[in-house]
């Protein structure tokens, strides 16, 4: 630990399970006051148990990324009870799996909403939050090597990522002519081992084995290398680096 | 080639980005940082030479196969992975790109070949001064984006670029 974040305000959304939780983690244990947020409150408190045990700072907000008013009150506690927010990471996202002739137009929307309108809104909430801190901020948002690239039986994904890509180059160079300035990058993930993977296609041990024979380091994605990466991307080593695309997947990628 | 060992190619344009990388130490597997060269500023299309083009273009990625041949030797004659970071030329709109575009194509095949043995490939892609975050690049940002990319907290990538250009590309 290097205290690269020391005394930094970070939200994290979606940070009861998988990436969410392991940045949590890694951002407190740099010294981030973290505000944990998620719809579920049993695995928020835990977080904050778990970042308390390892003699960090966290609270946690309850949170649908969806919602304005959700997101008033994740901005006021954090200000209120951390401090000035120094950056945002708009993780929470949703996926499902089934093939574009099956996709309902609810389907699309309601994922769209979470993927997409969460993000927007992370962003445009973070630059007013980092605004009134009035330091330089930096906002990391999770968009997905599917973002980049296509996969059968993942169009509503696909394009909810996509969008966050873009989302991510506009935010990106409306960021660096605000003074204080933030920066905005996106990460893609290839495929990690979390629950948005093993709700989907199930927690078989198996089933880890043949995406790591599948992904050229021949390896599983695991969220502390998402967290590393995220860290990366908060902390002052990448003062240049913004409207970024990095790809953390394996290799998948560059078939 | 032990670990922490560096290679570097072409005309060293940043001798602190280096040593702030050595610094920050490569990754376990020991492994390669390779700089390629700034490309000259070409002609448009109409007045540059094939040859001229040939020996920019061609000399450029030749030289970025060279190391990457190398390196990737070393490496796995070493067989404890490794990785192999390419800081490619500084973006400068004009026909000599094609280095750049070349170079990441041809790490990506790289990675797809050296990942079964724990050989990561990845490439950092400097701006050419068009920065919209109303600075240019130093040095430093530079070998900090190396020194990540070398290091085992890039334990999951390769075959990617990291570009550094204070959003210049975004736009």
């Amino acid at each position: 630990m290097t205290d690269a974040l020391k005394d930094r305000v970070v939200i994290v959304t979606g940070a009861t399970k998988g990436i969410g939780r392991e940045t949590a983690r890694r951002l407190a244990g740099e010294g981030a006051a973290v505000a944990c947020t998620g719809r579920d409150v049993t695995d928020g408190a835990a977080v904050v148990e778990e970042i308390d045990a390892q003699g960090g700072r966290a609270i946690f907000v309850p949170h649908d990324v969806a919602s304005e008013a959700d997101w008033d009150r994740v901005i006021d506690r954090a200000e209120a009870e951390l401090g000035g927010v120094f950056g945002v990471v708009n993780n929470a996202g949703g996926f499902f799996v089934k093939p574009l002739a099956e996709t309902t137009d609810a389907d699309f929307q309601s994922l769209f909403d979470v993927n997409v309108r969460g993000a927007f809104l992370g962003i445009k909430r973070g630059f007013e939050a980092i605004a009134r801190a009035g330091a330089p901020g930096a906002i990391v948002n999770v968009s997905s090597l599917m973002g980049q690239v296509g996969f059968p039986g993942a169009v509503a994904y696909c394009a909810t990522k996509g969008a966050v890509t873009g989302l991510t180059k506009t935010a990106s160079v409306e960021g660096a002519a605000m003074r204080p300035r933030v920066r905005v990058n996106s990460l893609h993930p290839g495929v990690i081992w979390t629950p948005m993977i093993t709700s989907q296609f199930g927690d078989d041990p198996a089933l880890m084995e043949a995406f790591a024979a599948d992904t050229p380091l021949k390896k599983i994605g695991l969220p502390r290398y998402m967290a590393d990466a995220i860290l990366y991307l908060l902390s002052d080593e990448s003062d240049h680096v913004t409207g970024a695309e990095l790809t953390v997947d394996g290799g998948r990628g560059a078939d | 080639m032990g670990s922490g060992d560096v290679i570097v190619g072409g005309e060293v344009r940043t001798v602190e980005a280096v040593r702030l990388a050595l610094e920050a130490n490569v990754g376990n597997g020991g492994g390669a940082i390779v700089y390629l060269a700034p490309q000259g500023s070409p002609p448009g299309i109409a007045s540059l030479t094939p040859g001229r083009f040939a020996s920019e273009v061609g000399g450029g990625l030749m030289e970025a196969f060279q190391n990457l041949r190398e390196g990737a030797a070393s490496l796995r004659a070493a067989g404890r992975g490794g990785s192999i970071v390419f800081v490619a030329p500084p973006a400068i709109g004009r026909a000599f790109d094609a280095v750049r575009q070349g170079l990441r194509l041809m790490v990506k095949a790289a990675a797809l070949e050296l990942g079964p043995e724990g050989i990561r490939v990845n490439t950092v892609l400097p701006g050419g001064g068009g920065a919209a975050n109303g600075r240019a690049a130093e040095p430093a940002d530079i070998a900090a984006a190396v020194a990540f990319v070398a290091s085992d907290r890039a334990a999951f990538m390769t075959g990617a670029d990291l570009v550094v250009d204070g959003g210049e590309m975004a736009r």
